[in-house]
C-alpha cells in the first residue's frame, strides 16, 4: 500500500514570464514502511519534489498540475491551516547540512522539544525525558550533553543524527531526507544509513530518500524511482532497476558509480 | 565548557569591553545610581515633591559646613537663613550664624510608602524642622530642588524604558510580519510606517497629545506621553527590521521549521526575530535618551507632567525666563541630569555596538 502517491504532477518556474519546467509529469509511488530513493542528477527536480509533498515550494514555483496523496488525502487541496497538521506530525524532512537546518542561536534540545510541545500534549518534565528517549533512539550516547549543546558544538554526524530525532520527534510517518549523508565521511555515511534501517523496522517508518549515490540506493533502498530533467526515466524495486537498467540515464549514473 | 553557558549574543567579550572601557564603566555607573535615586526616590530625598514653603522661595543652595566659627571640626552642619528684602523688593538671603542645624542621617520627615507598600517617614538624610535643608537650593515655591531632581528623575528615566520596550515590541512585530510574509502584507505594512516616519516628529506629537483630555489625573497623562512617544518610534525600526527579516526568512533553519509545522507566528518570534537581537539591542540603547528628549520637550512647553509632579523636563521649564537664570542659576540643574543620562546611554550603547556587532568592529584590528 503507497503512503505517498504522486501523480502527473508538474512545477514550473515563474509561470507566466518565460516559464520553465521544472518536474514535468512526474508519478510515483511511495509505499509504507519502505525507503525508496529519489535518484537523478542535479538539477533532474528531484528536491522540489521532496518540497512539493511538504508543500513547501519556494515562491518562484509552481505546481500547475498533478495530485499529490498522503493516506488517499489530496495534499495539494488542503487549505494552509490543515496542513499543519501533516507537517512535522505526519510527515517531516531532513535535509543535507543540519548545522543550517538547527537555528544556530538555540540548544538542540530545545529546538526538538519546540516540536514536541507544538505536535503534542506532553508537559514541559515529559517533553524533556523525550528528548533524551528521541537522542538515544538516534543511537547518541550521551543524550544529555548534545541536548545542552548548540548546533555548532556538534560534528557532522552527531549533528545529522539529532536532525533526525527532531524529525522522528512526533512520529511522523514520511520522512523526505534531502542527500542526508552528502556532507559526510563514509564510515559516518554507513552508520546514518544503518540508522535509516534501524528506525524503519522498529518504528515503521516511511522513507523517502533524495541522492545522487548509487552506492547508498543500493545498501538501504527498497525502491527506486530515476528521475532526469524533470521525468520519471525508470522506477521499481531496487535489485531489478540496478541488475538490469533499461533506461540510458540509469545506465549513465552506474557506469559513472563504478 | 563555561563559555557554552552563555547565551550566543553576550559572549564574554560584551562585558570585557565595558571593563576595558573606564569610560563606559563610569557611564553605567553612574546610570545605575541614577535609576536606583529614581526608584528609591522617597528614602533618598530629604522631602517630598510638594513639600513647600514660600519662605524659601528661590533660596540658593546651602553650603554643609564641617568647621564652626573658631574653626575646629564639629560634625556637618547647615547654617538657618534669614530673608531681608532689598531696596528693589527683591529677596535675599543671609545665614544666620545663630542658628546652625546638624545634618543628620535617618531623620524623621514627609510620610510616604516606601516602594508604595510599606508606610514610612524616615529620610536618608536631612536636617530638624524648624531648619531646612536645600542642598542644590529651591524653586519658585521654595520646594527643594534636590528632592524635585530625585523624584523627576521616576518620571524621565522610566519613561525612555517604557517607551522603547511598547515600541520595539510593535517595531519588531510589525517589522518581522512584513518581512516574513513579505508580498501585498509588506506593502501594506511598510507604507504604514512611511506615513509616521512622513510626518515630523514633533509636530506629531503635539497632535497627539491634544487628543489627550484635559481633566486626565497625572498617571493617566503619565500614560499617554509613554504611548503618544512610542506612537511615533515604531515606524523606522519595523522598516530596518524587515530588511533582516527578509534575508534571515531565506535561511535554511526556517524552511526546516515550517517542515516541522510550526505556525508562522512561532516562528517569526521565536525563530526570525531573535536574530535581530544584536541590532536591536544597540537600537534599544541608542533610542532611549530620545524619549528621554521628547518628554523633557514636551513637559518643557508645559504639555507633558504637569506640576506639582516633577520631571527633569517640566523641572527645566522654570527656567525659560532670563531674569530666574540670572538670579537663581540652580534651577538649570535638571537640565544637567538630562544631558548626563542622555550621554550615558549613548556610551553604553556605542560601546555595546563594538562588543554586539562585528560589522562595525574597526579597531579590533590595530
Amino acid at each position: 500500500m503507497a503512503l505517498v502517491d504522486i501523480q502527473n504532477l508538474t512545477i514550473d518556474a515563474n509561470p507566466g514570464q518565460g516559464c520553465k519546467t521544472i518536474v514535468n509529469h512526474v508519478s510515483f509511488a511511495v509505499p509504507e514502511q519502505n525507503i525508496t530513493a529519489l535518484v537523478g542528477g542535479s538539477g533532474s527536480g528531484k528536491t522540489t519534489t521532496g518540497l512539493a509533498i511538504m508543500r513547501l515550494l519556494s515562491p518562484g514555483l509552481r505546481v500547475v498540475s498533478g495530485r499529490i496523496y498522503f493516506e488517499g488525502q489530496d495534499l495539494l487541496s488542503l487549505p494552509k491551516e490543515a496542513l499543519r497538521g501533516y507537517r512535522g506530525k505526519q510527515m517531516a524532512m531532513v535535509f543535507q547540512e543540519p548545522l543550517y537546518a538547527f537555528n544556530p542561536v538555540f540548544r538542540i534540545g530545545s529546538q526538538i522539544e519546540e516540536v514536541l510541545q507544538f505536535h503534542t500534549g506532553l508537559t514541559k518534565g515529559r517533553r524533556q525525558e523525550r528528548v533524551e528517549e528521541l537522542l538515544r533512539q538516534v543511537e547518541i550516547r550521551d543524550p544529555g550533553r548534545v541536548a545542552q549543546s548548540y548546533p555548532y558544538q556538534l560534528s557532522g554526524g552527531l549533528r545529522q543524527r539529532a536532525m533526525l530525532a527532531q524529525a522522528i520527534a512526533a512520529s511522523p510517518k514520511l520522512v523526505i531526507a534531502d542527500e542526508p549523508t552528502s556532507n559526510l565521511d563514509v564510515t559516518v555515511q554507513a552508520r546514518i544509513l544503518m540508522l535509516f534501517k534501524k528506525l524503519r523496522d522498529e518504528l515503521g517508518l516511511t522513507v523517502l530518500i533524495i541522492t545522487h549515490d548509487l552506492g547508498l540506493v543500493r545498501s538501504l533502498a527498497d525502491h527506486i524511482v530515476v528521475l532526469c530533467s524533470g521525468e520519471v526515466v525508470e522506477g521499481g524495486p531496487v535489485g531489478e532497476v540496478l541488475q538490469h537498467p533499461r533506461h540510458s540515464y540509469t545506465q549513465q549514473l552506474l557506469e559513472a558509480a563504478k | 565548557m563555561n563559555k557554552d553557558k552563555q547565551s550566543l549574543a553576550l559572549q564574554p567579550g560584551g562585558l570585557r569591553s565595558f571593563r576595558k572601557n573606564p569610560w563606559a564603566a563610569c557611564c553605567l555607573i553612574l546610570l545605575g545610581v541614577f535609576y536606583a535615586g529614581a526608584l528609591l526616590a522617597d528614602l533618598v530625598s530629604p522631602y517630598s515633591y510638594q513639600n513647600e514653603d514660600r519662605n524659601y522661595s528661590y533660596c540658593p543652595p546651602m553650603t554643609i559646613h564641617v568647621l564652626d566659627e573658631q574653626g575646629r571640626l564639629t560634625r556637618p552642619f547647615v547654617y538657618g537663613v534669614t530673608i531681608t528684602f532689598d531696596e528693589y523688593h527683591k529677596r535675599t538671603y543671609a545665614i544666620n550664624p545663630e542658628e546652625k542645624y546638624p545634618l543628620k542621617f535617618w531623620v524623621q520627615g514627609d510620610s510616604y510608602q516606601f516602594l508604595g507598600l510599606i508606610p514610612a517617614s524616615r529620610h536618608l538624610f536631612g536636617v530638624d524642622a524648624p531648619g531646612r535643608l536645600m542642598l542644590w537650593g529651591a524653586d519658585a515655591r521654595g520646594r527643594d530642588l534636590f528632592s524635585r531632581i530625585v523624584y523627576g528623575g521616576r518620571v524621565s528615566l522610566s519613561i525612555g524604558l517604557l517607551g522603547v520596550a511598547i515600541s520595539f515590541s510593535i517595531g519588531l512585530l510589525v517589522g518581522g510580519i512584513a518581512g516574513y510574509y513579505g508580498g501585498r502584507i509588506d506593502d501594506i505594512l511598510m507604507r504604514i510606517c512611511e506615513m509616521f516616519m512622513m510626518i515630523p516628529g514633533f509636530y506629531l506629537l503635539l497632535a497627539l497629545r491634544a487628543m489627550v483630555p484635559a481633566d486626565f489625573n497625572s498617571v493617566q497623562v503619565y500614560f499617554s506621553i509613554v504611548v503618544i512617544l512610542s506612537f511615533i518610534g515604531w515606524a523606522s525600526l519595523a522598516r530596518i527590521i524587515r530588511g533582516m527579516c527578509l534575508s534571515i526568512r531565506e535561511r535554511e533553519f526556517v524552511l526546516a521549521a515550517k517542515v516541522m509545522g510550526l505556525s508562522d507566528f512561532r516562528i517569526i518570534v521565536r525563530h526570525i526575530l531573535p536574530h535581530t537581537l544584536s541590532y536591536s539591542i544597540i537600537a534599544i540603547m541608542l533610542s532611549i535618551p530620545g524619549y528621554i528628549l521628547a518628554e523633557s520637550a514636551l513637559s518643557l512647553i508645559g504639555l507633558g507632567i504637569q506640576d506639582p509632579y516633577a520631571s527633569w523636563g517640566n523641572l527645566l521649564s522654570e527656567a525659560m525666563g532670563i531674569i530666574q537664570i540670572n538670579f537663581s542659576p540652580w534651577i538649570l540643574l535638571p537640565g544637567f541630569f538630562i544631558f548626563l543620562a542622555v550621554m550615558c546611554f549613548n556610551v553604553i550603547g556605542d560601546t555595546l555596538r563594538d562588543c554586539l556587532d562585528p560589522h562595525f568592529r574597526v579597531d579590533d584590528t590595530m
